[in-house]
């Protein structure tokens, strides 16, 4: 049992852009662009980024909903990039992702026993006996009375269907858990609430969460490490508690300056106001060099012509920037 | 300053559900003052939409019933306004501005006509064919009204502001559609401008360039702007004095500062508590959820979900009490004379 449960190494995600009747390639979208993460066991890694980022593709490269385009991933020391439906499916039960919208995601033409048994039944579970008695401990687990097992997610709150989410997704005892955006459609009381939950369900069972958002304020109390990501490129890894007191790459600078904050204490630990100017750049036509550039205040003529690369400015951070490369 | 541009007194709104009567706002008071920034913050389900909507006339007849309360705008009682007399207001003196841009604007019209439409349109409903060619006759008008369109599309920092007069909602992304309906708001210059939720559909970099403008625009142009939202940074950022509401109830209103720093009700304590804080703290949230409207409880309508509930909280519903100049709670624990916590 390493430390490391899941390495990538160089993956993209590329999706062509076609037209005419015979569908030829006309360009490409480069959603996810060379991304290496490594995620240590028991921790919780967030990626963060504005819409378009590519933080919700790599997630589903890692979950293998999509094949990617190119690079590797390793889950617990197997190079699963490559592998077909059928060799998958053990994996399947390691990795597993807890959806944005609860309401959604939840068929509603289901008891919640229905829906927390399904990937039992998929995975061939055969004792409905025994079967009931994971959907009792897992609707434990997520702290909803037992009488729920016979409700419809229309008879739920946002947060207690929220936490049927939670419960399907454990239901396969998981080591990985991905987490896309799991609170953003609830209000924030709520969402404490299931914070809270998710930190005892990783605590008792010893998960790893890949924590998808783009709430700053919430990943610095949930994550303990964070990746940026900027048009499919990450551009800063950092422990959680570093990136906040020492953003380096511009663009989480800028990110960081414009959290709205409730509370005076906050507005001390903020970076200098930098806000972003425009919008971010369609993935479909990426800028030359590096891809923050048009948009960066801090931009120099070597930005236009290369791509920075990922150095190691100190111990665990990892920073996408001319500005702390060797070259400068 | 002090002269009040909007009054709210006492509203009661209830709709028609299925279970019953379903009574949605329970005597909600408010103000807006004339240059004023306002905000209203609550959870999803308090009533702020419904409040606006109210003050807008934009209530669904036949299912919402307004029981009682008085909405007074520079003096009129508003709920006592015939249709006709509602375009010389909607949107001439009091403007919106909606949450998602991307189904408030009209996709089948460019943004020149959606913006032009606003100033040209002078109340009539039907338009029979002789008006409508007499209308297109008023090519000087209507040339007067795209130059104001086009300043204003700058003054909302659009680029190519020319350019985006042709162009069709679908041709802009989302934070410039949201620049649009801002525009969209503003361009009759309204006394007041009531926006809900604007940018929250959008990136956080986005949405603090639509504050920005905001800002801006309320600043220089005088305009009372009454905000509506559910996040509470956003409302420390931009208003000066905030209405915290829950379940349609105001529990808390005082000053955007006095409130944030000296949080009185156990809602609004529980509420910022909730919030996850950049120095890492981050409380448990409120426990359970808001109340049914058919049979809301019978006193306090936070008080079920209360950490401090008392026998007294299920008696009556408390009433707004000062506890600091202009900072008013309803709650018991703060009863007339008593100094509090």
């Amino acid at each position: 049992m390493s430390e490391v449960i899941l390495r990538t190494d160089g993956v993209k995600m590329h999706f062509p852009v076609t037209a005419g009747i015979f569908k030829h390639q006309v360009g490409v979208v480069k959603a996810v662009d060379d991304i290496g993460v490594e995620l240590k066991r028991n921790e919780t890694f967030a990626l963060v980024g504005e819409s378009g980022s590519g933080k919700t593709t790599l997630a589903k490269a890692i979950f293998r909903l999509y094949k990617p385009t190119a690079g590797h991933i390793w889950f617990e020391g197997t190079d699963i990039s490559g592998l077909d439906d059928l060799k998958l499916k053990p994996f399947r039960r390691q990795i597993q992702m807890v959806y944005q919208d609860p309401t959604s995601s939840l068929n509603p033409r289901k008891r919640l026993k229905e829906i927390i048994e399904e990937p039992l039944i998929v995975h061939g579970f055969r004792n409905p006996d025994q079967r009931l008695r994971r959907v009792r401990e897992l609707l434990e687990m997520v702290e909803l009375p037992p009488e729920f097992l016979w409700r419809y997610p229309h008879n739920l709150s946002g947060g207690q269907r929220q936490r049927v989410g939670v419960a399907r997704a454990l239901a396969l005892q998981p080591k990985l858990l991905i987490l896309d955006e799991p609170t953003s459609a609830l209000d924030v009381s709520v969402q404490a609430k299931i914070i809270g939950l998710l930190r005892k369900l990783q605590k008792e069972l010893g998960l790893t969460y890949l924590f998808i958002t783009h709430d700053l304020s919430l990943v610095r109390n949930f994550a303990d490490r964070v990746g940026v990501m900027y048009l499919g490129h990450l551009v800063e890894v950092a422990p959680a508690a570093e990136l906040y007191t020492n953003p380096r790459h511009p663009y989480t600078r800028a990110l960081l300056s414009t959290i709205p904050t409730v509370h005076a204490s906050e507005q001390d630990m903020l970076p200098e106001r930098t806000p972003l100017k425009g919008e971010i750049p369609s993935p479909a036509y990426q800028p030359s060099g590096c891809p923050f550039h048009p948009r960066c205040p801090l931009a120099m003529p070597q930005c236009i012509v290369e791509m920075p690369q990922m150095d190691a400015v100190a111990p665990a951070v990892q920073v996408r920037c001319h500005l702390y490369g060797d070259s400068v | 300053m002090s002269d009040v541009l909007l009054e709210v007194q006492d509203l009661n709104v209830s709709f028609q559900t299925f279970d019953g009567e379903a009574r949605v706002l329970n005597g909600v008071n408010l103000s807006v003052r004339r240059g004023e920034a306002v905000a209203i913050v609550g959870e999803s389900g308090c009533g702020k939409t419904v409040t606006v909507k109210a003050i807008m006339g934009l209530l669904p007849e036949g299912s919402s019933r307004i029981g009682s309360g008085r909405i007074r705008f520079k003096g009129d009682d508003l709920l006592g306004l015939r249709s006709s007399d509602w375009s010389r207001i909607r949107g001439h003196q009091i403007s919106m501005v909606f949450q998602d841009p991307m189904t408030h604007l009209n996709p089948v019209f460019s943004v020149g006509d959606q913006l032009t439409d606003v100033l040209l349109w002078s109340g009539q409903q039907r338009v029979g064919l002789v008006r409508w060619l007499l209308g297109s006759l008023q090519r000087g008008k209507r040339n007067e009204a795209r130059k104001r369109a086009a300043e204003w599309l700058q003054r909302v920092r659009l680029p190519d502001p020319e350019g985006a007069l042709a162009r069709y909602p679908v041709e802009l992304s989302g934070g410039m559609r949201q620049r649009v309906l801002i525009a969209l708001g503003l361009i009759t210059e309204p006394d007041l401008l009531i926006a809900d939720e604007p940018g929250t559909a959008l990136d956080v970099s986005i949405q603090d360039q639509i504050l920005e403008l905001l800002e801006d625009l309320v600043a220089t142009q005088g305009t009372s702007l009454l905000f509506i939202t559910h996040n509470l940074g956003v409302a420390r950022r931009i208003s000066q004095r905030i209405y915290v509401m829950y379940a349609g109830e105001v529990v808390e209103t005082g000053s955007t500062q006095e409130v944030f720093d000296h949080p009185r009700h156990p809602y609004t304590q529980g509420l910022l508590a909730s919030i996850p804080k950049l120095t890492g703290e981050m409380g448990e949230g409120i426990a359970g959820r808001i109340p049914n409207f058919v049979a809301p409880p019978p006193g306090c309508r936070f008080a079920p979900r209360c950490p401090f509930h008392t026998d007294q909280c299920d008696v009556q519903q408390p009433p707004l009490v000062e506890v600091a100049p202009g900072h008013q709670v309803a709650c018991t624990l703060y009863e007339e004379g008593a100094s509090g916590q």
